[in-house]
């Protein structure tokens, strides 16, 4: 954080009214970014109407945000602002027809992500979902607006939100043990299982036996499930 | 853990869609270097996330994002008014501060929990919600005969808001947590073998 920007802050937190003005519209090109996504994703909502929940999501995180607490300001912000345009009633109005366009087309790209184990292209999607090209591409940029992002699955649970959250549990524990891995053991696991190497091609890379990077891997799989089970009985978010 | 199902949810990893936050942290770099693994390896496959990453890149490329005009600037004017006149209102109304809220739900919680396990040595069922209705608290048994005590709030306000749990050995201080813009969270995981013989014996106490 620069000085000036510390000493709005300081002002702001002291009471003057005229940093609190100062730090909004310092600020006010995240909520700009946001409510322009959110817009080229839901056409049918008004700027305007977002601009304002924006703005006031702005402020709560300025109200809460510690500035000695040393996290980045926009990254904190972006999550209050986020909330506060995308949770707009507008936002989420559509219709049953348009919603469940949207819930097919969802659904061929994931099935079609999977089976090719590639990028489906447009037409490939066209095909699946027996929908025309143009409701696939609206329905490809309103897909993150209209089902929460973090369930991939389109199945009855996830589209109310409600997807199994021990498993969603068990999906971020595995980014955050991997890192508790050798570094050369979390390349092999990532250059096999995430970009589709081969043994014999990450042993090619390592300078390394075909078989010696095989059992590490296979290690390294084995202790992480190991540490997963540790991790599920300790308190995450205690201090 | 079964190996089979390490390796699956490790390959599984890379389908799964980005979310928001590492969206905009993988925009800015800021993600760690597992995170950027995966988000690399997820992009090479999905379209969706390909084209929301566009997009963000495009707005915030914009230079029209970056002005702050006159009806901006009275937007602002307009709002920040409104919410000073909300503080007024709430003022006059005698609005309890957020400390002494606090204390008032602890001690809410605090009576629902004794006067549930004094009559039931069941472990798990309690649930208890303060009378408006802001704060949350629920027991869940674990596989070990263990159980975890969750707290949760649509307060945002009572992020960072530390308390001490005594029961049985356990004396433990927790700190109330943001998980999502509308959300904050603590829990308390205790072994069977720190469960007192009488569970009503707990003293909740905010940290100062």
């Amino acid at each position: 954080m620069k000085d000036d920007e510390l000493d709005q802050w300081r002002r702001y937190k002291n009471g003057d009214a005229d940093a609190h003005e100062e730090l909004i519209l310092h600020y006010l090109y995240l909520v700009k970014i946001q409510v322009g996504v959110t817009c080229r994703k839901a056409s049918w909502a008004s700027r305007e109407d977002l601009m304002q929940e924006g703005i006031k999501g702005l402020m709560t995180a300025l109200a809460l945000y510690k500035p000695d607490s040393g996290k980045e300001f926009e990254a904190y912000a972006q999550k209050f602002i986020r909330g506060a345009v995308v949770r707009n009633p507008e936002v989420s109005r559509m219709g049953r027809y348009q919603y469940e366009i949207y819930r097919d087309v969802g659904k061929a790209h994931d099935e079609l992500m999977r089976e090719l184990g590639r990028m489906p292209n447009i037409e490939e999607i066209v095909e699946r979902s027996g929908l025309t090209e143009d409701q696939v591409n609206n329905a490809l940029n309103a897909t993150s607006i209209c089902f929460a992002r973090q369930f991939s699955d389109y199945d009855a649970e996830s589209i109310t939100g409600r997807a199994t959250v021990a498993h969603e549990d068990e999906r971020i524990l595995i980014q955050e043990l991997l890192c508790r891995l050798g570094k050369k053991t979390r390349r092999i696991v990532i250059e096999y299982y995430w970009n589709g190497r081969t043994d014999e091609e990450i042993a090619g890379r390592f300078g390394m036996k075909k078989d010696t990077i095989k059992k590490n891997r296979q290690r390294a799989i084995t202790k992480l499930g190991t540490l997963i089970e540790a991790e599920k009985g300790t308190e995450r978010y205690e201090v | 853990m079964k190996f089979d199902h390490t390796e699956k949810m490790m390959m599984d990893e890379k389908y799964r869609h980005l979310t928001e936050d590492e969206l905009y942290s993988y925009h800015a770099q800021a993600l760690d270097a597992v995170g950027q693994a995966r988000a690399d390896a997820h992009l090479k496959l999905c379209l969706r996330c390909g084209r929301d990453l566009d997009i963000l890149k495009q707005e915030r490329a914009r230079p029209e994002n970056r002005q702050v005009t006159a009806s901006d600037i009275a937007m602002v004017r307009r709002l920040r008014q409104e919410q000073a006149s909300e503080l007024q209102r709430a003022k006059a109304g005698n609005e309890v501060p957020i400390k002494d809220l606090f204390t008032g739900y602890l001690g809410q919680l605090v009576d629902s929990w004794q006067s549930y396990f004094r009559q039931k040595q069941k472990q798990d069922g309690w649930q208890w919600e303060s009378k408006d209705g802001r704060m949350r608290a629920y027991v869940v048994s674990g596989e070990d005969a263990g159980l975890t005590i969750h707290f949760t709030s649509d307060d945002v306000r009572l992020e960072g808001t530390s308390f001490n749990v005594h029961l049985g050995s356990i004396n433990r201080m927790i700190t109330l947590q943001l998980v999502s813009d509308s959300e904050v969270y603590a829990k308390v995981d205790i072994t069977r073998y720190q469960l007192p013989i009488n569970l009503a014996a707990i003293k909740i106490e905010p940290f100062s």
